[in-house]
């Protein structure tokens, strides 16, 4: 179970910018899936007393629009939305519809905490509290085996955590899926298992939290939820008999945590396939209970037989990242029907292999610089691409320019980048054969005579950004070749982690001069300032005492005094 | 001839310099006019021939007009074929009893003779330029002689574009800006030129003049260039590049006035006489659906009266807003007052925002989007304020404290490191309270007192959102040793003065003559009692 065993979905292999790793992985998810079949994509800050910066987006194609915040669209009413942000309502919604849930009861803000201590007592250890209304498991507490310490939790929850409107309910024993659907059809089932690193009898347990650490920068989806090596963690460690430099044996797996959130490092697998008939009829149920619900994502507790299971929450703005970069399983297209739910028209339509800058399209609206942008408009379907291989004495910026321009001028996209010795190569992507072929015999004929020894030519299958770039130096890729170096030799790393640490408290000795210095400063500063005002006062003095009547008539005896003093 | 050193307060050092020429100016300053007031700003991605353009888009409730650089939406197309082409303009002006320069146009299979034969009837001097084509491309002017002219002919690139031949008028060449019947400016551009100062060589002289045209926006990119024309022309009167002009001695080195080649823009707005008022205004009526347009005029030596040679639907308003040397005129607020008169009371007085066109830019040309509506502009904003800290050392951390608290108070402005161990910070905001409390927010954070914090208004233009300046990274320690040392040293020699200035004056105490004399001036002070 390791991560790169999970390929990504081809289409989006490398068409997923930064400003899209994270919270706004949905948001992007779909704008593309949409804007690849030729639907008009407008991001937009939506107005708000608190001023508070929230980013929607509205999908348009030809006389249909919907407006979607993240995964949630339109079509889900406000009703739905309401019904899934109230835990309680939910529930009665869904026992309405015969669907299992927790027992359990809502207590109002007024409700003294003894009584909802009683009402866990007659219920029956274990139990669960949450807030009524709050999202990704925030103020959730699990599995609370004894009174002691659910009063404890309960004044935590109403009086630390400020949730006065909570909900008691029995726990439930069993795996917890996310369950992602629409429309009465499901479309995939994570499950989440805490953080955990995996043997491998070469590395230690502290390099393989940073190799997994690593791998999750590289998921859109974990990049920000990396394991943070704390108290928690250590003590698991400790607990399984392990330090942080022993060596985990070849597929030995490690929990590092209790909790099976993302936040804190957990990894969503991918379980579409291990639901039963029965789980899905509930799951369909259970969608159906809720009026004019257009998509959710379902968490359900999955008793132990696979047969049953139990539905705890319905959420009407699910996050799609698990689903489609788990960490294993299989990566699922989750995103193509939520556009095709909304769009059935565009259903058939091929998406283009184009994508666009999330990064420079949102950051207006991040800097609050916009109120709206609007994605540029491209045709659906696939592109002719091409790779040529350019040799000569191409690579100045001259050159590239000019094939920048032949390029937009034909209407295609690519880019350009340095490779070894005097070749460059070009990607160009265009809507037919002939823009290409036109490109192609323009190579060697520049304004400028640039000489163009040889072109080689390869097919290009891969995913192209909007418009032309002209790459300079692959930062990244120099990252990656030093990271593959820093993974071969291990124990040079162990030694420049050594010298790292060393470094650190070089820099804290810096830290610490530098606030003498800082202190040192003001202190000169001071002194300078008395100094220059006992100046003043000397100069003035010496001043007034050369310029007085009486020292200035004197010169010249004095300068006689002096004369026969020298003499003497 | 005083070169400007300021033009409009409300413009102050916030136009951008970018590749652009005096059409993003144009853009940028009608954008920020409108925007300012409160309208709606949309900037819009189009392709021109082949190359990424912008249009804006201003909207209040009642309207909506569409900006392609300084022209609107209320110019008909008519008006702008017409002045698109000389020959159409001319013939629509001359049946206006309008006056032009006589002339007539050459097809491109016309033979060289005709052409000739023809000047020879008209007299010299004459001029000749392409029937389409703006910016004075390939215009050849004051051909003073058959000979000369034959010679531009077959410069011309013979059969590339129909041309006009006309009468050379030597008067002042004039551009008018004329909106809704009224005239808003008046530029004269005079070719570049030098005046000397009986010190520098001609070659300082241009540079200093490049100098003074880096701080004007559209001319940042567009240097006199020392090319084979100056040193021609320069040649042809007797000087070489590193002769020293007498003082007061004024030399051409161009021969057109051009401001992208060199040119000055200078402001003649109060010198128009009515009659040429007149004749600008007349000239724009006359072709239908022309709302506004600059007008090149040339004007004769009586000032009275000049011949109309052309009339531009988009002309650059830059140089109206920053000439040279004259008084700055308020272009864009005169376009917008015409298309929303609505707005027209609507005077952007007070603080001064504008919002990041480098963003508009950066996003719409690399052609990841194609439209970008800007944040409205802020209002009920009353009070700037530069709050200077001195003896404060800040790293990257702190400043980043303090644009989260300005963030959350909702501030606009900047923070700015000055030196070492002074920063100021600039805010606009609604209310002075808030900046109390952001104050002892900071001061907090930063473990300051009030004596380090020195505070006055702002007065200059203020970028949207609060962002860190930063000019230069963080200090390190190796900086700090030296500015350390630095002053270490600088109090040494202090202190050395004071040693000697004290040793003089005990020497002049202790000379034998200073007692006595003490107790005279003593007795003189008393005596004049």
């Amino acid at each position: 179970m390791d991560n790169q065993n999970v390929s990504w979905l081809p289409h989006l292999k490398g068409a997923v910018p930064t400003a899209g790793y994270g919270n706004r992985l949905s948001t992007y998810l779909i704008a593309l899936e949409a804007w690849r079949r030729g639907i008009g994509v407008t991001f937009f800050a939506l107005d708000n007393i608190q001023n508070k910066l929230l980013i929607r987006y509205s999908l348009k194609n030809n006389n249909s629009e919907h407006i979607f915040d993240s995964s949630n669209g339109d079509l889900t009413s406000e009703e739905a939305n309401f019904i899934s942000e109230n835990k309680d309502v939910t529930k009665e919604y869904l026992s309405t519809a015969k669907v299992p849930v927790p027992e359990g009861k809502r207590f109002a803000p007024t409700t003294e905490n003894v009584e909802i201590i009683n009402y866990a007592a007659t219920l029956g250890y274990p139990v669960v509290i949450k807030p009524r209304s709050e999202k990704t498991g925030k103020g959730v507490f699990a599995n609370i085996s004894n009174e002691r310490s659910f009063k404890e939790i309960l004044l935590h929850v109403r009086n630390e955590l400020n949730y006065k409107d909570v909900i008691v309910e029995k726990h439930i024993k069993g795996e917890e899926y996310r369950i992602l659907m629409i429309k009465g059809e499901i479309l995939g089932a994570v499950n989440r298992v805490p953080a955990n690193i995996i043997g491998d009898g070469v590395s230690s347990v502290e390099e393989l939290i940073t190799q997994k650490n690593d791998s999750k920068k590289k998921n859109p989806n974990l990049s920000k939820n990396l394991i943070d090596i704390d108290k928690e963690v250590l003590k698991l460690i400790e607990d399984e008999g392990y330090e942080l430099n022993s060596i985990l044996d070849k597929g030995k797996r490690l929990f590092l945590r209790n909790k099976s959130n993302i936040s804190m490092g957990g990894d969503p697998i991918d379980v579409t396939e291990k639901l039963t008939p029965e789980i899905k009829e509930i799951a369909i149920k259970a969608f159906n209970a809720i009026p004019n619900l257009a998509f959710c994502g379902l968490d359900m507790i999955i008793s132990p037989s696979g047969n049953t299971g139990t539905v705890i929450e319905i959420n009407t703005k699910p996050a799609l990242g698990p689903h489609v970069f788990p960490v294993d399983g299989y990566a699922r297209d989750v995103i193509s029907p939520i556009v095709d739910y909304y769009f059935p028209e565009t259903r058939n339509v091929e998406r283009s292999t184009l994508y666009f800058d999330f990064n420079q399209v949102i950051s207006p609206l991040k800097k609050r610089l916009a109120k709206e942008v609007i994605v540029r408009p491209i045709s659906a379907g696939k592109l002719y691409a091409k790779e040529f291989i350019i040799s000569g004495e191409v690579k100045n910026s001259k050159y590239k320019n000019w094939i920048k321009r032949q390029v937009l001028q034909n209407g295609c996209h690519g880019f350009i980048k340095d490779s070894k010795g005097d070749k460059i190569i070009l990607v160009v992507a265009g809507n037919s054969q002939n823009d290409i072929d036109n490109l192609k015999t323009n190579f060697h004929q520049n304004p400028d005579n640039t000489i163009v020894n040889e072109v080689i030519e390869n097919e290009y299958s891969g995913n192209i950004k909007v418009g032309f770039q002209i790459k300079s130096l692959p930062k990244t890729k120099i990252i990656n070749r030093l990271e593959e170096k820093l993974n071969s030799e291990i124990r040079k790393k162990k030694n420049y982690e050594q010298k790292l640490k060393d470094e650190k408290k070089e820099k804290e000795k810096a830290k610490i001069k530098l606030l003498e210095y800082k202190s040192l400063l003001v202190e000169v500063r001071n002194q300078n300032k008395k100094i220059i005002e006992e100046k003043n006062i000397i100069q003035s003095k010496y001043h007034s005492l050369r310029r007085s009547r009486s020292w200035r008539y004197t010169k010249p005896i004095r300068s006689v005094l002096k004369f026969i003093d020298i003499k003497r | 001839m005083n070169i400007n050193n300021h033009w409009f307060p409300h413009l102050d050092k916030i136009v951008p310099v970018l590749r652009s020429s005096d059409e993003k100016v144009s853009l940028y300053t009608i954008a920020l006019e409108g925007w300012r007031r409160g309208l709606v700003l949309r900037f819009h991605r189009v392709i021109k021939n082949g190359k990424v353009d912008f249009k804006f888009t201003l909207s209040s409730d009642k309207s909506q007009h569409t900006f392609d650089v300084s022209m609107g939406d209320k110019v008909s197309e008519e008006a702008v074929k017409i002045c698109a082409n000389k020959e159409l303009t001319k013939r629509t002006l001359f049946n206006a009893g309008i006056p032009i320069p006589k002339g007539k146009c050459f097809k491109i299979n016309d033979s060289f003779d005709e052409i000739v034969n023809y000047a020879n009837k008209l007299g010299y001097p004459v001029v000749l330029k392409p029937t389409t084509g703006s910016g004075g491309k390939g215009v050849v002017s004051d051909i003073k002689s058959e000979h000369m002219l034959k010679n531009a002919l077959s410069s011309f690139k013979k059969g590339s574009k129909d041309i006009i031949l006309e009468k050379f008028y030597s008067g002042k060449e004039v551009r008018v800006y004329v909106i809704g019947n009224k005239i808003v400016g008046a530029i004269n551009r005079v070719p570049a030129h030098v005046i000397g100062d009986g010190k520098k060589s001609i070659y300082q002289l241009i540079q200093d003049k490049n100098r003074d045209r880096k701080r004007i926006p559209h001319l940042y990119n567009r240097p006199i260039i020392i090319d084979d024309e100056v040193t021609f022309l320069l040649k042809s009167r007797g000087y070489t590049l590193d002769s020293i002009l007498k003082e007061g001695e004024k030399i051409f080195i161009r021969s057109v006035s051009n401001v992208s080649l060199g040119g000055d823009p200078i402001d003649v707005t109060d010198d128009l006489s009515d009659s040429i008022k007149d004749l600008a205004i007349k000239a724009t009526k006359s072709i239908p659906g022309l709302v506004q347009c600059g007008v090149d005029i040339i004007i004769d030596n009586s000032k009275n009266t000049g011949v109309i040679l052309e009339l531009n639907t988009k002309p650059g308003i830059g140089s109206h807003l920053f000439p040279l040397v004259g008084i700055p005129r308020d272009v864009p607020s005169a376009i917008i007052d015409y298309y929303f008169p609505e707005t027209a009371g609507v005077k952007t007085i007070g603080l001064q925002f504008y919002y990041n066109f480098k963003e508009v830019i950066k996003v719409l040309y690399d052609g990841q989007a194609t439209e970008y509506e800007v944040v409205p502009a802020p209002n009920g904003f009353k009070v700037a304020k530069r709050l200077c800290f001195n003896n404060v050392i800040i790293d990257k951390k702190n400043k980043s404290f303090i644009k989260k608290v300005a963030d959350e108070k909702g501030f606009h402005g900047f923070i700015n490191t000055i030196s070492t161990s002074s920063f100021e910070i600039i805010l606009a905001c609604t209310d002075y309270k808030n900046v109390r409390v952001f104050l002892d927010k900071v001061m907090k954070e930063l473990s300051i007192s009030n004596d380090d914090i020195r505070e006055t208004i702002w007065e200059k233009p203020i970028n949207m959102g609060f962002i860190i300046k930063s000019n230069e990274d963080d200090i390190t320690t190796y900086e700090l040793e030296k500015d350390i040392e630095n002053k270490y040293k600088t109090l040494q020699l202090m202190i050395k003065q004071n040693h000697y200035t004290e040793r003089r004056i005990r020497n002049i105490k202790s000379s034998s003559i200073f007692k006595p004399l003490t107790l005279l001036s003593y007795a003189i002070t008393k005596f004049k009692k």
